[in-house]
């Protein structure tokens, strides 16, 4: 269960990163939809993995690996395609 | 760690739990109003309509921000929907974004009704549950077609045009009544803010009071037990807060990345805006969620004359749908024990994609009758074959060769991987038939051409692919009850002796 507190923990700093950048990027001139929608998706799936990992907590269960190495696999997927995207 | 430092913690705990305190005793969230759900009900297929209303709620966000700048006047309706594209900070995502959520909420709600409709939600007592919902599924294609004239470009203004032509053809009472709630006194202003106020005041509003009533019935009857029962552990309650209002979040924040990822991948265009010089060379076609009752009034039987048949058609769909809980009265739920409900809800399905299909890619097309009754019947005597076959495997067949007693698990996934795989046939073969049936006809009458012999040939060889994927899948049943008599060695690759049930 440690491991997962660690995840969430990364989640969590990696959620705060992204708003941070949203918010940046809301100031900017010049502001990429694209990136936009990119990064809201990416936080949003963070949200959805902790969400995911606060449930299976409660029931004393372990989260399923294979989710939560889908959810990663689709963050860092999200994370190169905004090259292209943007 | 030293005392100081545990003291510091225990303080700073004792301040987060007094503030979690605070807000507890003013709203109450310990005690919400929404009775706990049971475990079982943690499962997607039981939310498809809470995630419509998460649509919903995205489409309010996105709609308010959009009608900011959106002026409900024939001569700005399109510049304005053309600066909110260009010119508004993230105008193009809000609208990407607001079409596509849009076309979801169409698309849960009909899934959520499907599911109803096979796992029978619709019984005692959750009758005018049901006809609530089947009432909040009318306003929610009065959004669709609503919003669809708003932009004011040609696609949008023909086909709504189209569709108010349509009305006049149903019974006078009813098309009065219609044509004075969208049309009003007549003329583009006065239809185009009719329309507006519909989409944006009168529509949500009645949502929000059906939605409301069915939560009440939904809070009176409680959430519908899954069609073959719930095991103790299933059963057990967990509250509405926090436990399933998470599991909620996590569906709905899964449901926007996707919606984001779509919009992304395919953005809005918005098309040239409408004259009736552009109108007069464009093809009118409604959005894909009317094409079904575009391709059916395109039947040549229908045309002129019979359009009052085919509006009469398909009010009888509707009509059917809202009053079935009335109709499929029996108490029993399962799949085996209601084969004609669930033949004729297969066929539906597979009618309504069919159409569909056939409605975007034949636009102004006049469909002969013969053409039509070789296609849609072809399609209901295949879904209809296929389903009696699904029946006769999973519930006689296997049945006769197991021990007596309540399913195991590994029967129950075995069940449900085959009857996923016999659905995914059926659907592919409902297709392929179609398909064939409408080359043949097209090369009796327009004459062999590469176009149409490589449709036939296509089809044929899908529908091959299927034949060969039924007799893999009896054999692999067959083998799994160990009941085969005849061995066929190529069909056993990959198979563990231990998967005998």
């Amino acid at each position: 269960m440690r491991l997962y507190s660690r995840i969430v923990l990364l989640l969590l700093v990696l959620q705060a990163d992204v708003t941070g950048f949203l918010i940046a990027l809301s100031f900017a001139s010049n502001v990429n939809q694209n990136t936009f929608a990119l990064l809201l998706s990416v936080d949003l799936i963070a949200f959805a993995m902790m969400t995911y990992i606060y449930r299976t907590a409660k029931l004393n269960a372990l989260p399923n690996r294979t989710w939560i190495i889908v959810g990663s696999a689709i963050i860092v997927g999200i994370f190169f395609s905004s090259i292209i995207f943007t | 760690m030293t005392a100081q430092d545990d003291t510091r913690h225990s303080g700073s705990r004792d301040r987060l739990a007094r503030l979690v305190q605070w807000f507890d005793t003013r709203l109450g969230l310990s005690n919400p109003v929404f009775r706990p759900v049971p475990q079982y009900s943690i499962n997607p297929f039981y939310w498809l309509g809470a995630l419509a209303v998460t649509a919903f709620v995205i489409q309010g966000i996105t709609g308010i921000i959009m009608m900011l700048y959106y002026v409900p006047s024939p001569t700005q309706a399109y510049s304005s929907t053309q600066y909110i594209f260009n010119s508004v900070p993230y105008g193009r995502f809000l609208e990407t974004v607001h079409l596509y959520t849009a076309y979801a909420m169409i698309m849960l709600s009909f899934m959520h009704m499907m599911r109803g409709y096979f796992v029978s939600v619709q019984k005692k007592p959750r009758e005018l549950m049901w006809v609530t919902g089947m009432l909040m599924g009318f306003v929610t294609l009065g959004f669709g077609f609503t919003g669809y004239l708003l932009p004011w470009t040609v696609v949008s203004k023909s086909a709504t045009d189209v569709g108010i032509s349509i009305i006049g053809a149903l019974p006078p009472g009813l098309a009065n009544f219609l044509s004075f709630l969208i049309v009003g006194a007549g003329g583009d202003s006065t239809t185009l803010l009719r329309f507006y106020d519909l989409h944006i005041i009168l529509l949500p509003a009645v949502l929000l009071v059906l939605l409301a009533a069915k939560m009440y019935m939904l809070e009176t009857h409680g959430i519908s037990e899954p069609v073959r029962g719930a095991s103790e552990k299933k059963r057990k309650l967990i509250p509405i807060f926090p436990d399933a209002t998470v599991y909620l979040l996590e569906l709905a924040a899964l449901f926007g990345a996707g919606m984001l990822i779509i919009s992304l991948l395919f953005p809005l265009s918005l098309p040239p805006q409408f004259t009736p010089e552009l109108a007069a060379t464009y093809t009118p076609q409604p959005d894909w969620y009317f094409l079904w009752v575009y391709q059916i009034i395109k039947i040549s039987a229908f045309e002129t004359a019979g359009l009052p048949v085919a509006l009469s058609v398909v009010t009888l769909i509707f009509v059917i749908f809202v009053i079935l809980p009335f109709i499929d009265r029996g108490e029993k739920r399962r799949f085996a024990d209601r084969p004609l409900f669930i033949s004729l809800g297969v066929v539906f399905v597979a009618e309504l994609i069919a159409l569909t299909y056939w409605g975007l890619v034949t636009p102004g097309q006049i469909i002969s009758n013969e053409q039509a009754a070789l296609v849609l019947g072809g399609i209901a005597i295949a879904v209809v074959g296929g389903t009696y076959l699904m029946h006769d495997l999973l519930y006689r067949r296997v049945r006769s060769k197991l021990p007596m007693g309540s399913p195991s698990t590994s029967l129950r996934t075995a069940q449900a991987w085959t009857c996923t795989a016999f659905v995914l046939l059926v659907g592919l073969g409902a297709i392929t038939i179609g398909t064939s049936l409408d080359a043949t006809v097209r090369i009796a009458l327009a004459g062999l051409t590469l176009g149409n012999f490589e449709a036939l040939l296509v089809s044929l060889l899908g529908l091959g692919g299927v034949v060969l994927g039924t007799i893999f899948l009896l054999y692999r049943l067959d083998l799994g009850t160990g009941s085969i008599k005849r061995r066929v060695r190529l069909f056993e690759l990959g198979w563990d002796k231990d998967e005998t049930l």
